[in-house]
């Protein structure tokens, strides 16, 4: 098991954000993370990549409790990860972004310049290499976290929301992408409310609803489940 | 050395009057920070402008300090709304370094331009009926000192009906909380600015006034009062107006009783401790909310 | 170290021209008899050399200080104190003054890298007053009337404690400092260190997710950053021969000046900083030699000009004169490329 999520409780003040989630993710698996706005997803991915501590649970990544590890320890056991509302480093070239990220494997930086190029050459970013991050537009934004996070050579990598926001040919780009990175070896963990893209690619979902675990199983299994029909209906289109 | 009780307990009332004044200053700062979420390094040195002004209104033309107090407010109110829009609109949406090194010039401007202006001299205000000395049994309080306290109560009342009673307070109050949806609802959130950036200094340059009826005016003289303002900020919570107004008045106290048991240099030292130990342990202040 | 190479084979050029003019200069001034020109020259290389250090925290790191008195008035006293009480060579002891401020910077980094943005610089400010006051009441630093140092008797004592008249053979040591620091820095900035400490400052959460732990980082570049501000110290004190706490921790005089000059050549270029303590710092001493000192009722002039140069690059180049030069097309933006990219 790469990542067990054991019995997760995130609370802000009085609200319950996660309540109580426990879900596994296999090696090799792509699995989605989904519910309705304000479930709780980004809460979720915050705990498991170290920005928040859980006031209850454990987190086991490649069979370490994790537990309130910081989120720079957690990128070094091998975790990447994307940002809901994008991050890039904006004073900083494309090249310089990526090359950032893969230190973390090849800390001689013209070693790492060098495997960024590769990594944007493979996530179709190689002619944008020497623009300044704050120049590219809200997909080459994204498609650079996706760049930066896959440089770091992550065993698991958590995308929050890559597809939102695009437009039904770079969310055609970016699944296709995904499956390849996915057929790399690296496990992928991702957040979605656009359910179709999520359905089309994963093995596996689980769908939060107010903070609670409320499904889990392969997309057929979810799609008809009666609880989650509920929980998205009048809300999101399925 | 013997501390007597008497000694004490006047230094806990001369604390209480010189903290309130340390109060207006602060609160302009809060008031500023948080609406605009801006911080104006510049803020004591409105504060001095206010000294002087009512320095040069008693010298020249005869005027009252307790007159000026609204001609301080109105110049410093006009050189604030000036300020806003000549340099904070500008730099609201720039990257931070460029933020403070903009107020920070903003400081050296107004400090040294004064001192150019006005001379490297140390003046003194002395109005004979505002030095007379009223005696409370075995403590002592200074006239000026009590005039001082009492104008900070009023313009404390004054600000908390403004913010409270009328519509652009309210509106104020709104875009401190949310920019956006202050703007959303058809608040002019550009006039707002302009507006809380302007009573901000004004308050502090009321400070000023009441602070000249006793204290040595110099063009350098808002360094410490500029800190103390910081110290009461943070010590009163984040942009939290009238946990300004308590703080101030706490740290007035704190500072008038050590000063009884230090020596005088080191109770600056204090002073620039107490802020940064305020700053690492409590960041959102006594008073203030969670952020 | 390839990438130095590089560097320093691309640009052979223009480095041969600045480094016979620098070194040619201070000759040529003493020769002169031009003790002004060289004494400028020597307060521009001072600051140049702790603009830079500086900018490895401000400008790469984003961490803003206004405090950075703090490691020069180490550096001084440090060197000073060596000298007088141990009578240990400034040869050595700027050094050691480099090293003790930037122990002291790393004892400062743990409370004041906890703060961001607006109150980490204003802790920083009141670390330096803080700093100044200790020195002031502090007998055995000679409190507030400062240290001297022993006047050599002979040739060899005058080696020893690098006493010499006229600023010119300081102008040679300044340079000396100058080199060293460019090519450490240079190193840094084009490693790991430099590239994690800008995307701390462009965003910490990110530089997180990436595998950046900002606070040792921070301190990486606040050890550096102090080690060279208080070699700069070390220099101002074999060359002015009296430091004293007012001098040496002044909040307008070392601290806004250096962060000045940083904004003024634009903190976001690698040799920035130099430039602009070049074009800020002579101008500054002319006003402040030629209309302060001669008419000390305008006390303030030279700090209100200060002001109204730092306002106009904050609102209308704030990326200082060589971010200008690269909008302008006339030098290029440095970006990062892999060495085989490079010709």
């Amino acid at each position: 098991m790469l990542l067990e999520v054991k019995g997760v409780v995130k609370r802000f003040g009085g609200l319950v954000a996660v309540d109580d989630v426990s879900f596994d993710v296999d090696k090799g698996e792509i699995v989605g993370l989904i519910g309705p706005n304000g479930a709780g997803k980004t809460t979720l991915f915050n705990v498991i990549s170290g920005f928040y501590k859980p006031n209850k649970g454990k987190v086991i990544f490649k069979g370490i409790d994790v537990t309130g590890k910081r989120p720079y320890e957690m990128a070094r056991l091998g975790l990447g990860r994307t940002f809901q509302i994008v991050k890039p480093l904006m004073g900083l070239t494309v090249a310089e972004n990526v090359a950032i990220g893969a230190m973390i494997k090849y800390p001689d930086a013209s070693e790492a310049l060098r495997k960024a190029l590769e990594v944007l050459e493979f996530t179709g970013l190689y002619d944008k290499r020497f623009a300044l991050a704050r120049t590219l537009n809200l997909a080459e934004k994204k498609r650079l976290e996706l760049s930066r996070a896959l440089a770091m050579e992550p065993d698991l990598m958590l995308l929050d929301e890559v597809i939102a926001g695009l437009n039904p040919t770079e969310v055609d780009m970016v699944l296709d992408l995904l499956k390849e990175v996915n057929r790399k070896g690296i496990t992928i963990l991702m957040v979605e409310h656009v359910m179709r893209a999520v359905m089309n690619i994963s093995q596996r979902i689980v769908v939060l609803h107010h903070g609670q675990k409320i499904a889990e199983g392969t997309p057929e299994e979810v799609a008809n489940d009666p609880k989650v029909i509920e929980a998205y209906l009048g809300r999101e289109e399925l | 050395m013997l501390i007597g009780a008497e000694s004490v307990l006047s230094a806990l009332v001369d604390g209480v009057l010189i903290g309130s004044i340390y109060s207006l200053i602060a609160m302009g700062l809060a008031l500023i920070w948080g609406i605009m979420d801006v911080i104006n390094f510049a803020q004591g040195d409105y504060m001095m402008l206010g000294a002087f002004l009512t320095y040069w209104l008693y010298v020249l033309a005869g005027i009252d300090p307790l007159l000026s107090i609204p001609l301080s407010f109105a110049t410093v109110f006009v050189m604030g709304v000036i300020t806003q829009k000549a340099v904070i609109d500008r730099i609201l949406d720039a990257p931070m370094v460029s933020q403070i090194t903009a107020t920070f010039a903003v400081l050296l401007i107004i400090r040294y331009g004064a001192e150019v202006v006005f001379g490297p001299y140390t003046r003194r205000l002395t109005v004979s009926y505002l030095s007379e000395v009223l005696r409370f049994g075995p403590i002592v309080v200074p006239m000026n000192r009590l005039v001082a306290f009492l104008v900070s109560i009023v313009v404390t009342a004054v600000l908390f009906l403004f913010l409270k009673m009328t519509y652009t307070g309210i509106a104020l109050r709104a875009v401190s909380q949310n920019r956006e949806a202050a703007y959303l609802m058809g608040i002019n959130v550009s006039r707002m600015y302009w507006i809380a950036f302007g009573i901000g200094v004004g308050i502090s340059a009321i400070g000023g006034t009441l602070l000249a009826t006793f204290y040595p005016i110099h063009p350098e003289m808002a360094a410490f009062f500029t800190l103390l303002a910081f110290i009461i900020v943070v010590f009163g919570g984040f942009g939290s107006v009238f946990g300004a107004y308590i703080s101030g008045i706490i740290i007035g106290v704190t500072e008038s009783v050590s000063a009884l048991f230090i020596s005088p240099t080191l109770k600056d030292v204090v002073a620039f401790l107490l802020f940064i130990i305020v700053i690492l342990v409590k960041p959102t202040g006594l008073f203030g909310k969670e952020q | 170290m390839n990438l130095l190479i590089n560097a320093i084979r691309k640009n052979l050029n223009y480095l041969i021209l600045v480094s016979v003019i620098l070194l040619i200069a201070p000759a040529a001034f003493m020769k002169l008899n031009l003790p002004f020109p060289a004494n400028a020259l020597f307060l521009c290389l001072m600051y140049a050399i702790m603009a830079m250090a500086w900018n490895l925290l401000a400008g790469y790191g984003g961490q803003l200080s206004i405090g950075h008195a703090v490691f020069f008035g180490v550096g001084a006293y440090t060197t000073m104190i060596l000298m007088l009480y141990y009578q240990v060579t400034p040869w050595v002891g700027i050094f050691v003054g480099g090293f003790v401020a930037a122990i002291t910077g790393l004892a400062l980094g743990i409370p004041l890298f906890r703060l961001r943005s607006h109150w980490f610089t204003l802790a920083t400010i009141a670390v330096g007053e803080i700093f100044k006051l200790v020195f002031i009441t502090w007998e055995w630093v000679g409190g507030s009337r400062g240290l001297q140092p022993p006047i050599a008797k002979s040739d060899w004592e005058a080696l020893y404690f690098i006493q010499y008249a006229g600023p010119y053979v300081y102008v040679y040591i300044a340079l000396g400092v100058l080199a060293l620091e460019l090519l450490v820095l240079y190193l840094v900035v084009n490693s790991k260190i430099g590239f994690y400490l800008q995307a701390i400052r462009e965003d910490e959460d990110a530089a997180m997710s990436l595998g950046v732990n900002p606070f040792n980082y921070k301190m990486v570049a606040m050890f550096i950053s102090a080690f060279f501000t208080g070699m700069g110290g070390g220099l101002y004190t074999i060359r002015f021969r009296f430091v004293d706490p007012f001098a040496v921790f002044d909040l307008i005089t070392i601290s806004v000046y250096i962060t000045v000059a940083g904004i003024v050549g634009g903190i976001y270029s690698f040799i920035g900083p130099v430039v602009g303590s070049f074009v800020f710092v002579p101008v500054s001493e002319y006003v402040r030699a030629q209309i302060v000192s001669r008419f000390p009722r305008f006390y303030g002039l030279h700090v209100f000009v200060l002001g109204v140069l730092l306002l106009i690059i904050s609102l209308i180049a704030p990326d200082g004169i060589m971010g200008w030069l690269e909008k302008k097309g006339v030098v290029k933006r440095r970006v990062a490329i892999p060495v085989e990219e490079v010709e």
